[in-house]
């Protein structure tokens, strides 16, 4: 009896090793299993047996048909998942779109400057872009007759009676800065972006509406060479890596000392190429200490109070982010450019 | 401007192993942009002097057939075209492998032996202009060669650089960056630079000789508005001829071409000390000089043949009858220097800055001496012009001799004094200086030092005290640059945290922009000048336009009004290449009371509906996102610029109307110049947005019993809307919790101006799971409701 079970086994084994598809276990199951089945015939064969092996051979049966049913299962979950689904995919096709929309280049690098100096604590403000020739120049240090006052220069705004200050789009945003301070209290670290215009002619290098990104720390003491905070941020923010840099003479008219700061060429690595006209450095940024009449004008007296001025334009730093030539393609609202930097 | 490196040589020893690189470089960090260095030899590199050894004329042309004596480079045949060519003559002989420039030509030729008509040609004898000396030898046409007649003691086969004092390196300086250092503006300045730089010493300018004063005046009183100082030195026994090839060389480099020994005289002693100064026949001048204000109606031709009508906004130099020059800007023709000339009256002034600029402005020349004056130069700048000039005359012509001299000074410029503390030095640039080094590094400048009680007194020299040097931030200024910037520890702000205010958190515009890009919008920046048809197509009802007095183009005067012109224009820009696609901007727009901000977007397609839904769909999320102040969306028929009145939605912030939601209209469409497509937009002024303050909304409890929901289709006629169907079946039955929209259909089956609607009921109870029958209760309370109010059939 014992034998007849094992061979009953090792044989169903052989068989579900055979089977290849979900439909061929069942009929094996049927074969074992079902009313007529072997296993199911040995069962009734007990009551041939003498009532005093009939227990043993009863549990030794059982056995076999739990073994068996498990089995059974077990191999018919392998072939079906073994099966694969019938679905057909292209797994080359391209990926879909998500949402095709994006901000403007510019407005990335702002905001990734803007997050990076939050995170030094810096205020992030904006200001007005119609202002006065009151607050643009005077406030300013601009000469009465600075060249950057006649019209070539600043859109002037038609109209006015003439007694009030003359109004204009903003030409940059040093007075807007001035204007912040007038608002509150020192020391001031703040960070003010925006868009600025001037009456240019337009080429690949020349707009006429642009996008500048001025930082300012006003405190007791500031040391000049503190400054480098602001440049080295801003530099590794658009450039994801410290960038080389160096200050040298320059002049401006919102600071003294004035600084020019030029940062090594990313092109040539500082060997000279003809994107850096072969000095190896390229033109950054103005920077430099506020000039004592501008903190007057922000009413602080420069006796006691001191800073540091950066000012870069943001529409150069994008394109050699990108590699972009062409100023215009800011302006252009063209997808075919905007949605290359999505 | 243009720098030579010998020329700085005159006045300051540099160290030996210095290379002109090197000195761009020094200069750069410390003073003023050098843009670049050239070597103006390497252009004459291959070419040398030579002599004609003999000259034969080719017979039936114009050619002469010459052998030149090229010394280590042999005896040439050369072929020459020049009428000038003669045996005996010293002529610039191109050698093989040279680059020359024939008459005109902007590609270089290389000069290879040849055999013209016949005949060898080894070389080319070349005329000025064919290799860029025509400033050195003017020449009367372009087919007569240099004569070398000045280089007789020169041995054959030099290098014509080496002989015409060409082996030099010449600095191009960025103009701009000289703009607020007056004393710059000359090669003594720089020079005195590069001594402070390199503690080189720096040569002293020769003194003017003594001159007895004049018998009869030669000055009368200036305009003290117009002129500073005035000087008249009348030179006699002076003929007119070229001046010598050294000085001609100079000028060349530094760009100015030669004229005649005066005029070369004066430019020579202005790129030297930054003195301009003007040379006139002094027999053709009536009666005493004086700087005055123009007239109107007066007259005065210029050395280049323009007429000056006189005006009291520029400055003339005038005798008693006319008008002689435009003052510090350019001569006039009639009292200049000519070869019958045997008496100059040199005029070297100095001028209000602000009116030479206005002047050069209004006749439209901006003169190497107007450049200078309206710098803003000191007055005592002119003894070293004086002193330069005298030296230089007495050089070239030892027969001129000074026979009269005026000095006539209304303002001369006082020395600037600041005083500033050891203290505020150190503070400021971070960094500890020792008095004596700061003394030191400031006196090379030409200031004066005076130390007490750690304070430092100082007097700027003149030439740095016309508003260049005022202010104790200048005094750091010069320390810190002498220093070099880069050589200074970078020290870290030291920062207070307990003072500065931080905004809570990121501004609305900000928000609203990533909000918009998240829901597949593009933005975009356009000008904020509109064009006056856009204006016209979609902002017709503004007034109040602020409006550019010089625009970039006649019709774009205006500041947009909105931000949906623009835009509207941007739609037409891409809807050559896209089918469907979306952009926004946020920016500002103008009115007579200034700028705010605005958010406005637009969505471009072929289905009015889908569009709608969708930008519908887009406020909606910039409205929950951004937490704002609840604003709402009201349907409106009101006419308004740009939108569709039959497709409109207010959005309204209470009771205020802060943007509008619509399909554009078929006119806006047109007139802006969209063809075939859709167009939905909506506008939104951010100024009276805000954050709630902190959340607006309140828990609910997350229900217990499961909902079940099921669909109902229901007929409704076009002019049943959507709110319509939510009103009536809102407060129908509380087990109701929610009616959804499913869709929407029209077309076949579904009659004229109706549509079939699905609604999607969710019901549940809080405290148990209800039973079909209580479901199917709701269900026909709803269908009754809508086919009794709002004749809707079930479908
Ligand atoms: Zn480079």
């Amino acid at each position: 009896m014992t034998d007849a079970a094992d061979d009953l086994r090792s044989e169903l084994s052989g068989a579900l090793e055979a089977a290849n598809s979900p439909e061929a276990v069942e009929q094996l199951r049927v074969a074992y299993l079902g009313k007529k089945g072997k296993i199911t015939a040995l069962l009734k064969s007990l009551g041939q047996l003498p009532p005093e092996e009939r227990k043993a051979a009863g549990q030794r049966i059982n056995q076999l048909k739990n073994a068996a049913s498990e089995e059974l299962e077990q191999r018919k979950l392998e072939l079906v998942d073994a099966a694969g689904s019938g679905v057909v995919i292209d797994v080359t096709a391209p990926g879909l779109p998500v949402a095709p929309g994006g901000l403007h280049p510019i407005t990335q690098m702002m905001y990734d400057l803007d997050d990076a100096f939050a995170a030094l604590n810096f205020e992030v403000y904006q200001g007005p872009e119609i202002s006065t020739e009151h607050h643009d120049f005077d406030n300013m240090n601009f000469p009465p007759d600075h060249p950057a006052r006649e019209s070539m220069d600043t859109y002037w705004l038609a109209g006015g009676d003439g007694n009030e200050s003359r109004r204009c789009l903003r030409p940059h945003l040093t007075g807007g800065s001035v204007r912040h301070m007038l608002e509150g209290s020192p020391p001031y670290r703040f960070v003010y972006p925006g868009h600025v215009y001037r009456n240019e002619t337009t080429d690949a290098r020349h707009e006429r509406a642009f996008v500048q990104y001025e930082a300012l720390i006003v405190d007791r003491e500031v040391p000049f060479t503190a400054g480098r905070l602001l440049i080295d941020t801003i530099l590794q923010t658009v450039f994801g890596k410290p960038v080389k840099t160096r200050m040298r003479a320059g002049f401006f008219p919102f600071v003294e000392p004035g600084y020019e700061i030029d940062m090594e060429c990313q092109v040539c690595a500082g060997e000279g190429c003809s994107v850096c006209k072969h000095v190896g450095w390229l033109e950054v940024m103005p920077g430099g200490v506020p000039h004592p009449n501008v903190l007057r004008c922000a009413g602080l007296n420069p006796d006691e109070w001191t800073g540091f001025y950066v000012n870069v334009g943001l529409d150069r730093l994008v394109m050699m982010r990108y590699g972009i030539d062409d100023v215009r393609l800011f302006h252009s609202a063209d997808l075919r450019f905007l949605h290359q930097f999505r | 401007m243009l720098v030579s490196l010998d020329w700085l040589k005159d006045y300051v020893t540099l160290p030996e192993d210095l290379s002109p690189e090197q000195i761009m470089h020094d200069l750069t960090l410390a003073t003023v942009e050098v843009e670049g260095v050239e070597f103006p030899a390497e252009r004459l590199a291959g070419i040398c002097v030579a002599e004609v050894v003999s000259a034969e004329p080719v017979p039936d042309t114009r050619l002469t057939m010459t052998r030149c004596d090229a010394g280590e480079h042999g005896v040439l045949p050369v072929v020459c075209g020049a009428a000038n060519v003669r045996a005996g003559l010293r002529v610039a002989l191109a050698l093989p492998g040279a680059r020359i420039y024939p008459h005109g030509a902007s590609e270089a030729l290389v000069v290879k032996q040849a055999q013209l008509r016949g005949m060898d040609s080894h070389a080319v004898i070349c005329a000025a202009d064919e290799i860029g000396l025509t400033g050195v030898f003017p020449a009367a046409d372009d087919k007569t060669i240099i004569e070398l007649s000045e280089l007789t003691e020169v041995a054959l086969g030099t290098p014509l650089a080496d002989a015409v004092g060409y082996a030099d390196a010449v600095f191009e300086i960025d103009n701009k960056s000289l703009t607020n250092r007056p004393d710059l503006w000359g090669h003594y300045g720089i020079a005195r630079e590069l001594a402070a730089i390199y503690s080189a010493p720096l040569a002293e300018l020769p003194e003017a000789p003594k001159v007895p004063a004049a018998q009869r005046a030669l000055l009368a009183p200036s305009e003290p508005a117009v002129c500073n100082r005035f000087t008249a030195t009348v030179f006699e026994g002076v003929s007119v001829q070229q001046a010598p090839l050294a000085m001609r060389s100079r000028l060349a480099r530094v760009g100015q071409r030669a004229i005649d020994l005066f005029v070369d005289l004066t430019n020579y002693v202005m790129f030297a000390v930054g003195q301009p100064s003007h040379a006139f026949d002094a027999d053709q001048l009536n009666g005493p000089l004086r700087a005055r204000f123009g007239e109107s109606g007066e007259q005065l031709t210029l050395l280049d043949g323009v007429e000056v009508q006189g005006d009291p906004a520029m400055a003339f130099i005038a005798d008693e009858s006319t008008p002689l020059a435009v003052a510090g800007v350019k001569g006039g023709a009639a009292s200049g220097v000519t070869s019958d000339t045997s008496r100059i009256f040199l005029e070297m002034a100095n001028f209000d800055a602000k009116l030479i600029r206005a002047a050069s402005q209004k006749i439209g020349a901006r003169t190497e001496a107007s450049t200078r004056f309206e710098k803003a130069l000191d007055t005592q700048r002119i003894d070293q012009g004086l002193g330069l000039f005298h030296a230089l005359l007495k050089e070239v012509q030892p027969a001129a001799r000074v026979v009269a001299f005026q000095d006539e000074v209304s303002r001369a410029t006082e020395r600037a004094v600041v005083v500033v503390t050891h203290d505020y030095i150190n503070t400021r640039l971070g960094v500890p200086f020792a008095a004596d080094a700061i003394q030191a590094s400031l006196e090379v400048l030409g200031f004066e030092v005076e130390v007490a009680n750690d304070e430092f007194r100082l007097r700027a020299p003149t030439w740095r005290s016309t508003g260049d040097v005022s202010l104790p931030a200048d005094i750091v200024e010069e320390v810190a640059r002498l220093h070099g910037y880069d050589n200074f520890q970078f020290v870290p702000p030291r920062i207070d945290l307990t003072h500065l205010p931080r905004s809570r958190r990121m501004p609305l515009d900000r928000q609203v922009r990533e909000l918009l890009a998240t829901a597949g919008l593009q933005e975009v920046f356009t000008y904020p000048w509109t064009r006056d048809a856009l204006i016209e197509a979609a902002a017709g009802s503004a007034t109040d336009f602020l409006a550019l007095e010089m625009p970039p183009a006649p019709d774009l005067a205006r500041l947009r009004p909105s931000l949906l012109p623009n835009l509207l224009e941007a739609v037409v820009t891409n809807q050559r290449y896209y089918e469907e696609f979306g952009l926004f901007e946020v920016g500002s727009v103008y009115s007579e009371t200034g700028d705010r901000t605005s958010a406005a977007a637009v969505l471009a397609g072929s289905s009015a509906e889908g569009l709608f839904r969708k930008l519908r769909g887009v406020v909606e999320h910039v409205q929950r996102r951004a937490q704002l102040e609840s604003i709402r969306l009201m349907p409106s028929r009101e006419p308004h610029d740009w939108a569709d009145p039959e497709a409109q939605l207010h959005i309204l912030k209470g009771e205020e109307r802060v943007g509008v939601l619509a399909r554009v209209s078929n006119r806006s469409k047109r007139l802006s110049g969209i063809d075939r497509a859709e167009v939905i937009g909506f506008e939104l002024s951010l100024a009276p947005l805000s954050y709630h303050p902190t959340r607006e909304n309140r828990y609910e409890k997350v229900p217990e019993f499961p909902a079940s929901w099921f669909d109902v289709s229901v007929l409704l006629a076009d002019d049943v809307t959507w709110e319509q169907v939510l009103a009536q079946t809102a407060a129908i039955d509380p087990l109701l919790r929610e009616v959804r929209w499913i869709g929407e259909y029209r077309g076949k089956g579904i009659p004229e101006s109706h549509r079939s609607l699905t609604l999607r009921l969710v019901v549940g109870a809080h405290d148990r799971t209800l039973v079909s029958e209580e479901a199917e209760a709701v269900r026909s309370k709803v269908v009754s409701v809508l086919t009794e109010n709002l004749s809707a059939v079930q479908r």
